[in-house]
């Protein structure tokens, strides 16, 4: 039977694709790009976030736990992450909301009706379901199962993808996907190893070939600037050669994950500036001009 | 009937004196006109004259039934209390009278009270001390036939009054007599309005004379005309008569015959609604648009789109304006309104037509009939001319029953009985649940008796001369409003608190009876001290369990056999004044003074605190966002509630934001409404741009925040609602 490991469902969510969407994040990713706000997704295995600031002291963790990863000296929670083999028995009794489960294994048949509950939603705005994560293509046989399952039932899908992925994984999922909502980081190869730890030639390549396929395509940039601000040019001259994109969105870079990392134990990986509404302006701007059809500021009414 | 060349001659003069301030709208002015009125002395009488003069009456006519000495006091009143116009406003209606009729029915209540009604209440006092249930009167809650008053204007009223008189027969003779004093008193009122503009030849004075001479002669002919005699109509009926009238109209439908468009149509768009924020009413005053007409065709038009246009360029809290939406409405006009509630206009309410005709079947009203509806007060549906719906005589707090069950009937935090006798303990849930549902049956029971028993007295306490006039059916056959006059003579039942009780209802089931964690006297206990010493405990019912609200079909399935169960109890029920009871879920603001006296809940609310929003989940309860919260308020009928329901809706402005936030708005709104919903209202927020308001109101002055039936300003809410709304909010955020 296949399984996946999933960390969580957003519901009403627009800025994934076509429409009001359901969107499921997957575990695990092979990039570690400098910026990523959803840094529970980098690792396959589950994890548990711990907010500190949340923390009631009520000593229920400690109570359940079975590896003795939670500790109270003098009052205070002391959460060894070490020992913690991330069973979860913890967070469905943390009674502050500090501890947060990143991470399960499910079955497609399992996850499916939860993802369907919003299908008046969907009919209505021309939406669907989003694999995002993660790297969806990282567990492509339950994508694509789960894919499969969906199209059956008539929801339209779209994966949101890094592309960096063997091509039987892209095949997989390819005939059960009406659109990719991908990500182009940077286009000089060693900048974007740099940057997120991979060459960007096989990223490339699965671009090329999802358009010479004819699929849908929406092109997502992440914005940030001293990393890779000055990528845009070549960026717009790739992507003004691709005949199946439907929109070009440039994300600003945001520090909206500084607490998900500190909740993981993990060190925050940049200390690039926030960008000027300007500066991503101009590259939108700069990508218009190569023809291609740019999303605007999300926040403009 | 054009204008004489006179009043020709006086309009231009006024515009050329004006210049370029042709249209003017000195909003200031207009907003606080009826703050220091300037009253005219020349053809009214100082107030306490006006008082020893009502007393007078009293004395004179006591041996007069309640309704003929009512049409002399109108009559009086109106024709001598000083007048006042402001000369900045389009509109003229302030007048001196002081509440005088009001304090006069106050005391006929009184009398009512320690007499008639004295021992039903006494009997049922218990029940409004613990705010168990509460069952009365509703004096109003009611527009008067607006077509009807546009259609025959002032003289028509009259007319269409003596005609009938003519041929009544004797016992119908005080119903006419008494009405025509009231129509007496309306002419020297709107006369001596006419009379004060014209003297003061200011700014739009004079023009406002020419509008208020036209009415006394004729039905309106212009689009100012029909408004100003809105204006004098509700002024009457709301301040003088003193029924609440909780609608000026379809206003769309009204005036669409009026509408010329163009800046001028446009201004005097403006002027009406700046008048209508002037009335200071803190629940906001409504006024209906779109919808259908009685053969279902779309109503929609240019006139539906500005209105919605100059309410959001006024950037003004009130009017609230309820929007009537069904499968035919344009998606055009939908959008406008989104969008503008987008912007922060949060004073619309959606309506669904479906929604409101089957529940008016479910009535036995024919839906040729029913399709001519408006909305009083919040969204509780009048049928225009047709129905007295008093959408509030009774409310009835699905709390209170789970302190009865868990408590033998009795209220925790003083110990009265409101409920019978049903014990402490239970076999097991069902038993529980069946004590519970016995409890509201009670509560609804002697609600219906209470409140006929009132009505039956209606004749003694406020009889309407005046507001029965408007009405053909209470012409044609010479009876009061108040008296079953119309053809629907309604009372209704609004049940709030849903979520707090349905939440404490499924504490109970999965910790007493599923996990078996504690007994049911041993949490009985721990509620009767507020919680005292089991913070852990509380939060796990707060977080742990199920809740209403989150698309859980097995929590949404009690929420929806609670209601249909009351429902069932209430529907149909007939009342003191030959109609019958109609029932509604929604709690405006009673939860938060029903709460202050309601004890612990087993959903973890503590003592005190508010009771759950009208159809919306507990406080912080709806993790699972908006379209689950749609999910769950629409598995409860929209057919139950012909008295109304509503669902609060808080989005993160990112939820909605750019176009796609818009298209997605829409198909939200568009979804709830094929799942039956009835009525929608939406606040899209930031809990950022909250707590800069909370820190810095006077940025915010106008920022608008739709409470729980109605509309104000963020920064003129108490703290506490401010909180609450700054986590709702946050919830909403994506």
């Amino acid at each position: 039977m296949t399984t996946g490991t999933v960390i969580n469902i957003k519901r009403f969510e627009i800025h994934d694709g076509d429409g009001i969407r359901t969107t499921l994040f997957l575990k695990g990713c092979p990039l570690r790009c400098r910026w990523c706000h959803n840094p529970e997704g980098l690792t396959r295995e589950p994890e548990i976030g711990y907010y500190a600031h949340k923390c009631i002291g009520c000593g229920e963790c400690a109570a359940v736990c079975p590896t003795g990863s939670h500790l109270f000296r003098e009052g205070k929670h002391l959460y060894v992450r070490e020992s913690c083999h991330a069973c979860g028995a913890c967070v469905k009794v943390c009674l502050g909301d500090a501890l947060v489960a990143y991470g399960r294994v499910v079955t497609p048949e399992e996850i499916l009706p939860k993802l369907m509950e919003d299908i008046d939603f969907f009919r209505n705005s021309g939406g669907g379901v989003t694999l995002s994560g993660g790297e969806p293509l990282l567990q492509a046989e339950f994508s694509a199962e789960l894919l499969k399952l969906l199209k059956e039932k008539g929801v339209n899908t779209a994966v949101d993808t890094c592309l960096y992925a063997p091509r039987e994984s892209l095949d997989a999922v390819l005939p059960y996907t009406d659109t990719f909502l991908v990500d182009v980081k940077a286009m000089d190869s060693s900048l974007h190893k740099e940057l997120t730890g991979v060459e960007n030639r096989k990223i490339l390549d699965n671009i090329r070939y999802l358009d010479a396929k004819g699929k849908k395509m929406e092109i997502r940039i992440p914005y940030i600037p001293g990393l890779n601000d000055g990528e845009m040019g070549a960026i717009a001259s790739f992507l003004a050669e691709l005949k199946n994109i439907v929109r070009v969105k440039v994300l600003p870079y945001h520090d909206y994950a500084v607490s998900k990392y500190e909740s993981l134990g993990k060190p925050y990986p940049t200390d690039a500036a926030l960008p000027s509404r300007e500066e991503c302006d101009a590259a939108r701007e700069l990508l218009r001009r190569a023809g291609l059809t740019v999303a605007p500021d999300p926040h403009e009414a | 009937m054009q204008p004489s060349e006179k009043e020709q001659t006086e309009k231009k003069e006024q515009t050329d004196a004006e210049g370029a301030l042709r249209l003017p709208l000195n909003r200031e002015a207009i907003l606080s006109q009826y703050e220091n009125p300037r009253w005219n002395p020349s053809n009214g009488r100082e107030p306490e004259e006006v008082c020893a003069g009502v007393e007078k009456i009293l004395v004179d006519y006591a041996s007069l039934s309640r309704r003929e000495i009512k049409g002399k006091l109108l009559k009086y009143v109106l024709s001598t209390a000083q007048v006042a116009v402001c000369p900045d406003c389009l509109f003229a209606d302030a007048i001196r009278s002081e509440g005088l009729i009001m304090k006069i029915r106050e005391r006929w209540r009184r009398d009512s009270a320690r007499g008639v009604l004295a021992g039903i209440i006494a009997e049922n006092e218990n029940a409004r001390k613990t705010v168990a249930y509460h069952a009365g009167a509703d004096f109003g809650h009611i527009a008067p036939d607006w077509e009807r008053v546009l259609r025959l204007g002032i003289p028509g009223l009259i007319r269409e009054l003596r005609e009938a008189a003519r041929s009544a027969e004797e016992a119908a003779k005080p119903f006419y007599s008494s009405s025509l004093d009231a129509m007496e008193g309306f002419l020297s009122y709107v006369t001596r309005l006419a009379e004060t503009a014209e003297t003061c030849r200011e700014g739009l004075s004079l023009r406002t004379a020419s509008n208020l001479r036209g009415l006394l002669a004729h039905a309106p002919q212009t689009l100012e005309e029909a408004i100003q005699l809105i204006i004098l109509v509700y002024r009457v009926m709301e301040h003088v008569e003193g029924e609440n009238c909780r609608s000026l109209g379809r206003m769309d439908v009204n005036l669409v015959p009026f509408y010329r468009d163009g800046e001028e149509g446009r201004w005097i768009l403006d002027q009406m609604m700046l008048k209508i924020f002037s009335f200071g009413n803190i629940n906001n005053t409504p006024f209906c648009i779109g919808g259908t007409d009685r053969e279902g065709k779309d109503v929609t038009g240019l006139l539906s789109y500005r209105i919605v246009e100059e309410f959001e360029k006024l950037d003004i809290p009130d009017p609230k304006i309820h929007v009537r939406i069904g499968e035919k409405t344009p998606k055009a006009f939908l959008t406008a309104v989104l969008s503008s509630i987008r912007a922060g206009k949060s004073s619309f309410v959606f309506v669904n037509d479906d929604a409101v005709l089957g529940a008016y079947r479910r009535l036995g009203v024919p839906t040729s009939e029913a399709r001519d509806y408006l909305l009083i007060g919040c969204y509780e549906p009048q049928i225009c001319g047709q129905e007295a719906p008093c959408t509030c005589s009774g409310k009835l707090n699905f709390e209170k029953g789970v302190e009865a069950v868990l408590n033998d009937g009795c209220d925790f935090l003083t110990g009265l009985r409101f409920g019978p006798s049903c014990g402490r303990e239970y076999k097991d849930f069902d038993s529980l649940f069946a004590a519970y549902l016995a409890q509201l049956d009670f509560y609804i029971d002697r609600s219906v008796e209470k409140i006929s028993a009132t009505e039956r007295d209606y004749m003694n306490q406020n009889p309407s001369p005046f507001l029965s006039s408007t009405f053909a059916d209470c012409v044609r056959d010479g009876r009061d409003v108040y008296e079953g006059g119309l053809r629907y003579n309604n009372s209704s039942i609004s049940g709030f608190g849903l979520a707090t009780a349905v939440d404490s209802l499924l504490a109970i089931r999965e910790l007493v009876f599923r996990e078996k964690k504690l007994s049911l006297p041993a949490l009985t206990e721990i509620l009767k001290k507020n919680w005292e010493g089991e913070e852990s405990l509380r939060l796990t019912c707060l977080k742990k369990l199920p809740k209403y609200g989150n698309n859980d079909p097995d929590a949404d399935g009690l929420a929806k056999e609670i209601a249909e169960h009351a429902a069932a109890r209430v529907i149909g029920r007939k009342n003191g004044r030959g109609g019958l009871f109609r029932f509604a879920l929604f709690s405006v603001d009673w939860r938060i003074w029903a709460g202050k006296v309601c004890g612990a809940t087993p959903d973890g609310r503590f003592a005190g605190e508010p009771l759950s929003k009208n159809l919306s989940a507990s406080i912080g309860c709806d993790g699972s966002g908006v379209s689950a919260l749609i999910a769950s308020a629409t598995r409860i009928p929209g057919d139950l509630t012909a008295d109304g329901a509503v669902l609060d809706v808080v989005l993160h402005e990112s939820a909605v934001s750019g176009e796609e936030g818009l298209s997605a708005f829409l198909a939200l709104l568009e979804t709830w409404r094929e799942k039956g919903g009835m009525a929608v209202h939406f606040n899209v927020l930031s809990p950022e741009k909250l707590k800069e308001a909370q820190r810095e109101p006077e940025k915010y002055k106008t920022l608008q925040i739709r409470l729980c039936g109605w509309n104000v300003y963020f920064v003129n809410l108490s703290r506490a609602e401010q909180d609450e709304f700054i986590l709702n909010a946050g919830r909403g955020r994506i």
